[in-house]
Order: C-alpha cells, then sequence, then structure tokens
C-alpha cells in the first residue's frame, strides 16, 4: 500500500543530529501534516480493523508523534530505540485535516551507558486548536 | 475489571506496512544484518505497533470517548517478528487504570497506566 506524501516539515536540522548535537531547550519546528483517509485505512489495515466515523482512531497519536519526528530530527544515528512515551489527548481531529505538531528537546542524559533524550511534542488541528500532546523518550544510537 | 484486545501477530509485513505508515525506516527494525549488531540482536518491532493495542483495549473502557484521556508507558522488552501481543487493562483502587501488553509466552513488553476522564481536560 502506499502512502501519498502529505508531510512538511516547517524547519528541521540538515545535519547529522548526534547525541552532541541535540540542544536541549531547542525546538526542532513544526511538522504539517494532512490526516488524508489513505494514510488513517494504512494504520487500519496494520490491525486488521475498519475506518469507523469522521474522527482519527486514537491510536494514531504514535503516528503523528512518529512521523513529527521523523521529519523534524531526519538525520539521526541508525539504531536508535524508543524506551518510553507519555500522551495527554484533550481531542481527536477530524479525518481531512492538516495537523502541526512542534518538537522541542526537553532533556538528555547518559546513564547506564545509554543516552537519553526526551522530546516533547504538541499536535494542534488545522485552525490551531490544541489536540494531544506528549513525551517522546528516546535511546540515541552512537 | 480487566479487558483485553485482540491478539495481532507482528508478521514482517506488518512492520514493513507499520513502517510507511510512520515513515520510521530506522534499520532496525527492517535490516536483519543490521539489527544483529545492534545490542537488541536482531530485528525488533516498532514499540508503538504494539502501542496500538493499548488504545484498543482502552476504547473497550466504559466512558471512554476516544479522547480526555492520559497515557504513560514504558517499552519494557522489544517485540520480534513472530511474536503475538495483545494489551489488557485493569481499573485500580485509585481510580485509573493499569495497561500492559504481553506477548505470547505472557511476558512484558510493555507496562504503565491511564486515566480515562470523559469531557475532562487533562
Amino acid at each position: 500500500m502506499k502512502i501519498p506524501p502529505a508531510d512538511h516539515a516547517c524547519l528541521s536540522t540538515s545535519e547529522l543530529t548526534d547525541f552532541a548535537a541535540i540542544e536541549v531547550g531547542r525546538s526542532y519546528g513544526c511538522h504539517r501534516l494532512e490526516l488524508s483517509e489513505s494514510l488513517v485505512d494504512a494504520w487500519c489495515s496494520v490491525y486488521g480493523i475498519c475506518r469507523e466515523g469522521s474522527r482519527m482512531p486514537v491510536g494514531m497519536t504514535s503516528v503523528i508523534s512518529i512521523r513529527s519526528f521523523m521529519a523534524l530530527i531526519p538525520f539521526r544515528p541508525p539504531g536508535g530505540i524508543h524506551a518510553s512515551q507519555r500522551f495527554v489527548i484533550r481531542e481527536l481531529p477530524s479525518i481531512g485535516e492538516v495537523l502541526h505538531t512542534t518538537l522541542v528537546c526537553a532533556r538528555k542524559a547518559e546513564r547506564g551507558g545509554r543516552l537519553w533524550v526526551d522530546l516533547e511534542m504538541q499536535s494542534a488541528g488545522q485552525d490551531g486548536r490544541p489536540l494531544f500532546h506528549g513525551t517522546h523518550v528516546a535511546l540515541w544510537a552512537r | 475489571m480487566e479487558y483485553h484486545s485482540h491478539g495481532l501477530e507482528v508478521t514482517q509485513e506488518a512492520v514493513a506496512l507499520y513502517a510507511e505508515v510512520t515513515d520510521d525506516f530506522n534499520p532496525i527494525h527492517l535490516d536483519p544484518d543490521f539489527a544483529m549488531k545492534t545490542a537488541m540482536g536482531g530485528v525488533i518491532a516498532h514499540g508503538t505497533l504494539s502501542l496500538g493495542l493499548v488504545w484498543d483495549v482502552l476504547s473497550r473502557v466504559p466512558g471512554f470517548d476516544g479522547a480526555h484521556a492520559a497515557l504513560d508507558i514504558r517499552f519494557v522488552r522489544p517485540v520480534r517478528l513472530g511474536n503475538t501481543v495483545r494489551a489488557g487493562a485493569r481499573a485500580t483502587e485509585s481510580g485509573g487504570l493499569e495497561v500492559w501488553v504481553e506477548n505470547e509466552r505472557g511476558e512484558l513488553v510493555i507496562a504503565g497506566s491511564a486515566t480515562v476522564r470523559p469531557g475532562e481536560q487533562q
């Protein structure tokens, strides 16, 4: 299944973002994503379910979060993994809506020989109303 | 009261499709040779692929309206190709929910907590 490109990073870095280059407190910009029917259908097919209603399935909050991370910090050392995730949801967007997600590095630390990076994300609807926010904790690859 | 999701068999096809959906083509999920050389010792599924099942199980909790919810989880064990994962949720005395995902051997792969408060701002 082909997912049409609908992402646009308003500001992103073009250089390799290794752990040393990550700046705590820095905003990595805003990611624009059109929540297309085809993207929702593709997500549903992963779980063997059918699209229902006019709102984004709540499980797709992860998709919005990961896509913004991939678009705004595109050049990372390969092999990093996701350690933990927090989401707070106020409202789910409508399918077809354009979402804007901002990404800020909240903290980074080296502990236990691992490189921890906390990324805070906030997603808003096309009219700017807040939808959901969360923290993606990554173990950065060396 | 305890709730359970359906089971999801984590196949190479599912992981490849999830990579397209998320635009996350990290080779640790897709390239066996690369993944073998990492601390994971082989290909692992995207953590949020299993996390989707937690939202599925929360949708079975009375009062869940698709929003006004909070979730806080840790990925505690990698999910491998061929695993079948299933999520669960259990009400706690404090009024929240304990949530988890386990593999076919009953091993935890995700652990955490959630709150579902219809109509309330989190």
